[in-house]
C-alpha cells in the first residue's frame, strides 16, 4: 500500500502532478475515497490555510496547494458519488455586481472545494437576482459574495435582502468578504457569516452549514 | 504624431505654478514645503459613465479645470506617458473582431505564432472583463517574449509640447513606466492566477520572458534620461499577498535596484506604485533604491499603519499620498480625515508629496479634497526654509 502521507505532503507543496498520480494509485489500491480525502486531502488544505494565515504562504503557495487539490479530487470525486458520499455543502460563489476583483473570490472557491464542498462559481459582477437563481437551481445551502470596492458593497445588502424574501429564507445562508468587509458590516446588513481570509471562509462555511472539521 | 528628437525645458514659474514646488519637493529644494496632489480620475470618469452630473461648480469642467477650481496640483502621468512611443515589430499584425453581446476577440499575429484574447465589456463601468487573457499557453507566452525582443520606443516631441501649454502649470512632468517582470506577467499578460502557476511550471520560459522585457525596458530608460522628464514612477501596483516577499526578492528587487541605479546616474526621481498590501515587503523598501513609494494605504483601507510605513521608509525616502481614500467618503468623519492628513505630516513631511492611496471613488465628497488643499496651504505658509531662486 502506499504511503498517503505523500498525498499530503504532494498537496501542501502544491506538487499537482505528484497529487494526482497517489490519488490514482490509492484508488487502484482500492483505498476508500472517502477516507483519502478526510485523512490526507483536507488535512493538507487546512495545515495550507493555517500557513496563509501565519504568513508563511501567501497567495502563490496557497493557490499551488488549492490546484494540487483540485488535481486529486477530479479523480476522487466520481468515487465518492458512486458509494453516495454527499459534499459538506454546496456553496454559490461571486463576486458582486460592478466589481471584476476575483483573485480573493477564486481563493475562497478553491479552499472552499479543498475542504469538501461543492462551488458553483458564477464569476464576477454578479447580480443578487443571478445568486439567488443559482442557489435555487442547484439547491445550495450557501451563497459567498466577494467584494472589494466600497461602492460596490452595498450590493450584499441586496443579495441578503433577496435570500430573506425568497423560499429559501432560512435554509439559505450568506456569507460576505473581501478587503473593505468587517463583522461590523456583516452584521450592520444581517449576513450569516464572514471572514478575512481563505481559509476562515471554509471554518465559516462549515459553522454555516453544520458540519465539523474533517 | 511622429517620433522626434528632445528638447524643451519645464514651463517657467507663473503665479500658481505647481510645477516649480512640484520639482523643488522632489529634489529637496522646497524649504520645508510639502504639495498635495490628490488622485480624481476614478471620481470623474465613474462619473461620466453613469451619466451622472458632476457636483457644482465642477460640472462642465475639464479635469485639468477641476485641479485648478480645487486649488491642488496633479500628478500628470496621463499627459506626459504619451511622450515615450512603444512600436511593435511592423511584422505583428492586430485584428479585433466583434463576437457580438459586447464581447470582442483580439488576434495578434506574429512570425513566430499568435496570440488570442477575448474581452467583455461590463454594463457598471469601463473596465472589461477578461474571458481569454492574451496570455495562457507557454506558446503564447513564447510570442510575448518575441515581441519584447522586437519592439522599440520613440519620443514624441508633440506629446510633450501640447501637456507644456496644456496643463505644464498644474506639476512638473512625470511618467509611468512599464511593469516589470512579475506583475506584468499578473496584470498586463496573465491575470495572477495563470501568472503563478507558469511561474511554477514553466519558469524558464517565464524568466526568458523577463529578461526580455528588462532588455526592452533599458532602451526606455536610454530616452528617458536624455529627456526633460525628471519624475519617473514604476507603475507597478505591487501587493504582497500575489507577490509574495520571495518572489519580490527573486525578481522584483533586482530589476527594481537595476533601474534606479541607471536613472539616477541621469539625476531622476524616482519612485514606484505600491497600492496594494505591503506589511510584508515594507522592511525591504529602503533596499530597492527608489527614491519614494506611491500609494501605500494605511489602515483601516491598507494593512499597515502610518508608523509601519514611516518605519518602513526611514528617513530618506518619500511617501507619495498616504490618506486613504475611504476618508473621503461620508461613512468616515471630516476629523478623522483632518487628523490622519495632520498626522501623515507630522511623520513624513518634507519628504511628502502628499495624495490619495489611491484614488477618492465615485461616493466621494470633492469637497473634502479642498479641505486637505487648506491644511497644505497652511503648513506650507508656516515654512520658514528659503526657497533657492
Ligand atoms: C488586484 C487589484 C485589482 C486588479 C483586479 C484583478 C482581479 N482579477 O481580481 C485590477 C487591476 C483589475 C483592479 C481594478 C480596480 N481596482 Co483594485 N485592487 C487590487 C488589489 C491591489 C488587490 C486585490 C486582491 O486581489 N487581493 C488578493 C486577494 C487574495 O485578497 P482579497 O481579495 O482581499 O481576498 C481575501 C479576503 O478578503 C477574503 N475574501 C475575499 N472574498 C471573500 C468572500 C467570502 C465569502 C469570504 C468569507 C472571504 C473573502 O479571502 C481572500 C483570501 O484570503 C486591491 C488592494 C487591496 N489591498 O486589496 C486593489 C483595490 C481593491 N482596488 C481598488 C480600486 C479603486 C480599483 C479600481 C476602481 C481602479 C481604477 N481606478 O479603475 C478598479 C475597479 C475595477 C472593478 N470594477 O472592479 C481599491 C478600492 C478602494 C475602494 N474605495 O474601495 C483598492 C483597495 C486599491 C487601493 N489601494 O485603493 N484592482
Amino acid at each position: 500500500m502506499t504511503d498517503l502521507s505523500t498525498l499530503y505532503d504532494a498537496i501542501l507543496s502544491g506538487d499537482h502532478k505528484t497529487a494526482r498520480s497517489l490519488a490514482q494509485t490509492a484508488l487502484d489500491e482500492n483505498t476508500d475515497p472517502k477516507s483519502i480525502v478526510d485523512k490526507y486531502m483536507i488535512p493538507a488544505m487546512d495545515e495550507a490555510g493555517r500557513r496563509f494565515e501565519a504568513n508563511v504562504f501567501y497567495v502563490p503557495e496557497l493557490l499551488i496547494a488549492a490546484r494540487a487539490m483540485k488535481a486529486a479530487m477530479e479523480l476522487i470525486r466520481p468515487k465518492l458519488l458512486e458509494n453516495h458520499v454527499e459534499p459538506a455543502g454546496r456553496v454559490v460563489v461571486g463576486t458582486v455586481q460592478g466589481d471584476l476583483h476575483d483573485i480573493g473570490k477564486n481563493l475562497v472557491a478553491s479552499m472552499l472545494e479543498g475542504g469538501g464542498f461543492e462551488v458553483i462559481d458564477l464569476g464576477v459582477d454578479v447580480s443578487p437576482e443571478q445568486y439567488v437563481a443559482a442557489a435555487t437551481e442547484h439547491g445550495a445551502n450557501l451563497i459567498a459574495l466577494s467584494a472589494l470596492l466600497t461602492t460596490t458593497m452595498p450590493g450584499m445588502r441586496a443579495v441578503v435582502d433577496l435570500v430573506k424574501q425568497s423560499p429559501a429564507a432560512g435554509d439559505l445562508k450568506v456569507m460576505i468578504g473581501g478587503a473593505p468587509i468587517t463583522q461590523t458590516y456583516a452584521d450592520e446588513i444581517g449576513a450569516d457569516g464572514f471572514s478575512d481570509n481563505a481559509s476562515g471562509a471554509v471554518n465559516e462555511a462549515r459553522r454555516l452549514v453544520g458540519v465539523t472539521a474533517a | 504624431m511622429n517620433e522626434s528628437s528632445i528638447s524643451g525645458e519645464p514651463k517657467a514659474t507663473t503665479p500658481r505654478d505647481w510645477s516649480v514646488l512640484h520639482r523643488q519637493v522632489c529634489f529637496g529644494e522646497s524649504g520645508g514645503r510639502i504639495i498635495w496632489q490628490p488622485r480624481i480620475g476614478c471620481w470623474y470618469t465613474d462619473k461620466q459613465f453613469a451619466g451622472e452630473p458632476l457636483p457644482e461648480p465642477y460640472e462642465g469642467m475639464s479635469v485639468p479645470e477641476i485641479f485648478r477650481a480645487l486649488g491642488c496640483s496633479d500628478r500628470l502621468y496621463n499627459h506626459y506617458n504619451g511622450c515615450f512611443r512603444e512600436s511593435e515589430d511592423p511584422r505583428v499584425h492586430r485584428t479585433a473582431n466583434d463576437l457580438g453581446d459586447g464581447r470582442t476577440e483580439h488576434v495578434i499575429e506574429t512570425p513566430v505564432g499568435k496570440q488570442v484574447a477575448i474581452t467583455r465589456k461590463t454594463t457598471n463601468n469601463w473596465h472589461v472583463i477578461h474571458e481569454k487573457r492574451e496570455v495562457e499557453t507557454e506558446e503564447e507566452l513564447k510570442v510575448a517574449t518575441w515581441r519584447e525582443e522586437h519592439a522599440h520606443w520613440g519620443w514624441v516631441q508633440d506629446c510633450y509640447d501640447r501637456a507644456q501649454s496644456e496643463v505644464g502649470d498644474l506639476g512638473a512632468p512625470t511618467i509611468f513606466m512599464p511593469r516589470m517582470n512579475v506583475q506584468d506577467l499578473y496584470i498586463s499578460r496573465m491575470g495572477s492566477e495563470n501568472g503563478i502557476y507558469a511561474l511554477y511550471d514553466w519558469p524558464q520560459t517565464v524568466e526568458a520572458f523577463f529578461r526580455a522585457r528588462e532588455e526592452h525596458h533599458e532602451q526606455l530608460i536610454d530616452l528617458i534620461n536624455e529627456s526633460p522628464i525628471e519624475i519617473i514612477n514604476f507603475g507597478e501596483n505591487v501587493h504582497s499577498a500575489t507577490l509574495s516577499p520571495e518572489m519580490f526578492m527573486k525578481y522584483h528587487l533586482p530589476t527594481c535596484q537595476r533601474r534606479c541605479e541607471r536613472l539616477h546616474a541621469a539625476g531622476k526621481f524616482v519612485c514606484s506604485h505600491w497600492d496594494g498590501d505591503c506589511g510584508p515587503i515594507l522592511p525591504l523598501a529602503r533596499e530597492t533604491g527608489l527614491d519614494g513609494i506611491e500609494a501605500i494605504t494605511p489602515r483601516p483601507q491598507g494593512d499597515v499603519t502610518l508608523e509601519e510605513i514611516k518605519a518602513g521608509l526611514g528617513d530618506d525616502m518619500f511617501l507619495l499620498d498616504g490618506i486613504p481614500a475611504v476618508y473621503f467618503d461620508e461613512t468616515f468623519s471630516v476629523e478623522t480625515l483632518v487628523e490622519c492628513t495632520q498626522r501623515i505630516i507630522e511623520l513624513f513631511a518634507p519628504k511628502l508629496i502628499l495624495g490619495i492611496s489611491d484614488e477618492i471613488s465615485s461616493t466621494g465628497d470633492i469637497e473634502r479634497v479642498r479641505i486637505v488643499s487648506d491644511i497644505v496651504e497652511d503648513y506650507n505658509n508656516g515654512c520658514s526654509g528659503e526657497v533657492p531662486s
